[in-house]
């Protein structure tokens, strides 16, 4: 249960900022981090696999591109499929998200 | 799709991975930069913050291609990585994979030799109840029966299922557009069905073509039929002139027909044998009598049985003669292989010297590199790679050079068996037949796991621990090196005296004396078995030709004629026992051949062989009566003893007339090259008793080698369907030494590849243990050891164990030599110079292989050794 949140949460890190734009994996951890204002910092260990696996499972899928500094990077981006995966992951993160606080008794 | 495709491209997925990563780090490191840092500690700071690349590889890898491929990937890479570092280390690679190949080679080429030699069975259908049948006398080299004799061994029912006669291998010619000298053997028409062989074009004879007076017919050997008949399937009905004479193809014999002899037969006549004469003894012929058992017959009863038709035998000869003979039956398995199979296990033993040297040095390379990398073991293990995968690589390693090894082997071995078939004398049963086949592939591949698994199984060589990390260098890995060293030089001693021994005797069979000088003597022979030749006088007046023709060849200062020539004779004999000198009757008891000869008057001065007493014949000698005769000085002593023989007489029983002596020569040889010799009695060439149909002239001039080609010009005028062999007497000489030779050959071959290997192998492990000492040689060196005493401490590792395998090496070849005594002529099987000089050689040999490391220790820098950890 733990092991398949910590997952869930990562892919959907992943997916929500591959929403915006195809995007490279340091993109990915640059801008995660950037976002959350340097409380979220992906370990590139993970991040990796994790691409690679959502690359297999048909949700995102890669090209290799001429980055904005001009060297070749292997571009992530969603598939139709990732779209949709997103949404769902979206609801259910919003659902647990919910429950955990109620239950922290935060909000 | 993609990931069979990913799968089939494992290297790009890795590159991609790769450049991925690169990617990243390179990103994160400008990142690092901005922020103010070196380039140089951004970077590692990128590397830090990275983690460990190699496991993001791993797990990206295991995601694309699967858990279960995995392994087989993981060994695929294994491969890789084993065949990257065998490059690394290319001399440790290519020796292991010489040494492999050289033995794995030289055992296979040998074994498809040895193996029909001695242990695959003969080609015949019937070969395990066929017998050679016979008498053994002195008159000849193997039992024989006489004609009359076998036409009545013949009604032998009760042990005997049947019984055929063959005659010895002849010379015969083939006259056609381009005439040929070729080997003939008579062969009764119930052989082949006897000994189970079938034609595969045509038939056999048939009875009728045997019996005498038939019209001539012929069965080709396969050889012939292929090289002189393309392989013509409509061959059989087709005509030939065989020495003259129409003769009728009726047959091809299969490929794997081998004669009983053994001698390399062409084609098959009918014996045609006039039994009715035979047995009346108005004509005596001289037979090898071959019969199969009945199922389950003994020896000793085949024996039994036979024991009365010899007795009637033993009736039919004079008592003197009755002495000398006994009743021989072998088992053709026995018979056919006695040349050989001296030879052969000899052979077989020197192969598996060097399989065993070949080994040592390999396993010794390996143990030395096992331990060399104890470390980088160690540190693989403790990065995490599984026991499995490190045994993976062990194994991977040893795979590709034996699979190297093994081509290489496969490859020399079909090589030297060519060589064999080209160089090695008549005489070895199936050589011509020997090839490397599945038998051979299998063998040689069974011999390459057993060696490769030995190896694996060696403590510290196959299977790395990774706990032991560097102690498997310690001193029992060093023992067993040295132990595998002693073992090598034992082998290499022992193969390199054998070796010796048998060029000593190729040596001493060079130096023979056989009483001619045979320097600048050119020799041609040929066979008068032409119908042209009928008559004595066609036969004589060939050769009053063939001499006035070549007298008158540029440079020539002496011509002569005779039917053979030392050290041979044309197989003509007589019993001492039947010679009757000065009219009185030989000494009772008197045993032993010999030896008749018939020249020209200038044969002696021809050869160089000095007249001892008298002269030698004059024209006037030929069909004179009395008779003129030539004594050999051996002859002369025991028929006259200290007297003068000329002027005495002597008379063989049956000749028609009796002979003064008019000479004595000196003794030649005339037993062939080792045997002991004959006494000779010379007749002239005349035209009065039986002109021979063996002709050898013999030319005396200044370059023997155009005199030769000359002769054969002179004699293809006078007659260009008769087909001759020439060339110098030296080359008459080298054929019959060519066994020997090919031993000699052999053996040494193999010694130089055993002296090479233990040289390596001495070499390899000196340099290992320099290499493991070099911390304790710089201590002993900076605590004031002398560059002298430190080579001489190296020096004095090898001492011992090169001692005691020389020692070993000697006492084994002092065994050895024993065994194949036989092969060995005028010297001892235990030499002691021979062994000695060996002794030495390979002590030599052995200290130049430890010069280097001695010399690398003596000369090391200790601060440098010392500062090295």
């Amino acid at each position: 249960m733990a092991q398949a949140t910590a997952q869930n949460t990562l892919d959907l890190l992943i997916l929500k900022t591959l929403a915006r734009g195809p995007n490279h994996g340091f993109g990915v951890t640059v801008h995660i981090q950037t976002v959350s204002s340097g409380l979220l910092r992906i370990e590139e260990g993970s991040l990796y696999p994790a691409l690679h696996r959502l690359e297999r499972e048909k949700i995102v899928s890669s090209e290799w591109k001429v980055s904005e500094n001009g060297r070749r990077a292997r571009y992530y981006k969603l598939t139709p499929a990732g779209r949709k995966k997103l949404e769902e992951h979206t609801t259910q993160w919003a659902s647990l998200s919910a429950g955990v606080q109620k239950v922290l008794g935060v909000a | 799709m993609n990931q069979w495709w990913a799968r089939l491209r494992g290297r790009d997925l890795d590159r991609e991975l790769r450049e991925e990563m690169q990617f990243h780090l390179e990103m994160r490191a400008a990142g690092y930069q901005q922020d103010g840092m070196t380039p140089r500690d951004s970077q590692a700071a990128a590397h830090k913050s990275f983690g460990s690349t190699s496991i993001i590889h791993e797990d990206a890898r295991r995601m694309h291609i699967g858990a279960a491929a995995s392994l087989l990937e993981t060994a695929g890479r294994e491969v890789a990585l084993a065949f990257r570092s065998l490059r690394r280390a290319p001399a440790f690679t290519v020796v292991s994979i010489l040494a492999l190949a050289l033995g794995l080679g030289g055992a296979a080429a040998v074994f498809s030799v040895v193996d029909r030699i001695l242990f695959r069975g003969l080609p015949y259908g019937n070969r395990d109840r066929l017998v050679s049948v016979g008498v053994r006398a002195p008159l000849a080299d193997h039992a024989f029966l006489l004609g009359g004799d076998y036409s009545e061994w013949k009604a032998e029912r009760a042990a005997l299922d049947g019984l055929t006669a063959t005659t010895d291998a002849f010379d015969c010619d083939l006259n056609e557009a381009n005439p040929v000298r070729l080997t003939c053997a008579g062969v009764a028409s119930t052989f082949l069905p006897l000994f189970g062989v079938d034609p595969i074009l045509g038939r056999n004879f048939r009875p009728e073509e045997d019996l005498p007076k038939a019209g001539a017919a012929v069965i080709l050997s396969n050889a012939v039929w292929r090289e002189r008949y393309g392989g013509d399937p409509q061959i059989a009905g087709h005509r030939v002139q065989l020495n003259g004479e129409p003769a009728l193809i009726v047959g091809v014999l299969p490929a794997s027909f081998e004669f009983p002899t053994l001698a390399q037969v062409d084609l098959l006549v009918p014996l045609q044998l006039d039994e009715a004469v035979e047995r009346k003894r108005q004509a005596v012929s001289m037979v090898n009598a071959f019969g199969r058992l009945r199922p389950g017959c003994s020896m000793a009863r085949a024996g039994a049985a036979l024991q009365p038709f010899y007795e009637n035998f033993l009736a039919t000869i004079t008592p003197s003669f009755r002495k000398e003979v006994r009743l021989e039956i072998t088992p053709l398995n026995d018979l056919m292989r006695r040349h050989a199979r001296t030879a052969g296990w000899a052979l077989l033993g020197a192969i598996v010297a060097v399989l065993l040297i070949a080994w040592s040095n390999i396993a010794n390379l390996w143990l030395a590199r096992a331990a060399s990398r104890a470390r980088e073991t160690a540190i693989r293990a403790a990065l995490g790679a599984g026991k499995m995968r490190l045994l993976i690589n062990r194994g991977a390693e040893l795979g590709l050079v034996a699979a190297f090894g093994w081509l290489g082997g496969l490859s020399l071995a079909a090589g030297l068996l060519a060589t064999f078939r080209k160089t090695a004398p008549a005489g070895i049963v199936g050589l011509r037949h020997a090839s490397i086949d599945l038998r051979i592939f299998f063998f040689s591949g069974l011999v390459l796991v057993v060696s490769i698994l030995a190896i694996a199984l060696l403590p510290g060589a196959g299977a790395p621990r990774a706990d032991s990390g560097g102690r498997i260098a310690g001193s029992r890995g060093m023992r067993l090196r040295n132990a595998l060293v002693t073992a090598q030089l034992a082998i290499s001693v022992l193969l390199l005296a054998s070796a010796g021994l048998l060029l000593h005797t190729l040596r001493e069979l060079g130096a023979v004396q056989f009483g001619v000088q045979t320097n600048g003597v050119a020799t041609a022979s040929a066979v008068l078995g032409n119908p042209r030749y009928h008559t004595i006088a066609d036969r004589y007046a060939f050769v009053q030709q063939l001499q006035n023709g070549l007298r008158r060849l540029p440079g020539v200062t002496a011509v002569a004629v005779a039917d053979e020539l030392p050290p041979l004779t044309a197989g003509i004999g007589i019993m001492f026992g039947s010679l009757s000198a000065d009219g009185r009757p030989p000494a009772p008891g008197a045993a032993g051949t010999v030896n008749l000869r018939h020249i020209t008057p200038e044969y002696f001065r021809a050869l160089g062989i000095p007249l001892m007493r008298g002269r030698t014949f004059i024209p006037a000698d030929e069909n004179s009566a009395p008779g003129s005769v030539i004594l050999s000085d051996r002859l002369a002593r025991r028929l006259f003893g200290t007297d003068d023989a000329v002027g005495h007489s002597i008379k063989p029983n049956g000749f028609p007339k009796t002979y003064n002596v008019i000479g004595v020569a000196a003794d030649v040889k005339n037993a062939g090259l080792t045997a002991e010799d004959a006494p000779e009695i010379y007749f002239p060439y005349d035209n009065s008793r039986s002109a021979p149909r063996f002709v050898s002239a013999v030319v005396r001039g200044a370059h023997p080698a155009v005199l030769a080609r000359l002769m054969a010009d002179e004699i293809r005028a006078i007659d260009p369907t008769l087909p001759v062999v020439v060339g110098p007497y030296g080359d008459r000489i080298a054929r019959l030494n060519q066994r020997a030779r090919f031993n000699a050959a052999l053996l040494s071959f193999f010694a130089g590849i055993g002296i090479l290997l233990a040289a390596l192998g001495v070499y390899g492990v000196l340099a290992f243990l320099v290499s493991l000492r070099m911390r304790e040689i710089g201590v002993r060196m900076a605590l004031g050891a002398t560059r002298g005493r430190i080579a001489g401490w190296i020096l004095s590792c090898v001492m011992r164990w090169t001692a005691a395998g020389l020692a070993l090496g000697a006492a084994g070849a002092f065994a050895a030599a024993r065994q194949f005594r036989s092969m060995l002529y005028g010297v001892g099987p235990a030499d002691p110079w021979t062994i000695a000089f060996v002794v030495i050689l390979l002590a030599l040999t052995s200290a130049l292989a430890a010069y280097v490391p001695a010399r690398r220790a003596a000369t090391l820098d200790p601060s440098a050794t010392l500062r090295h950890e």
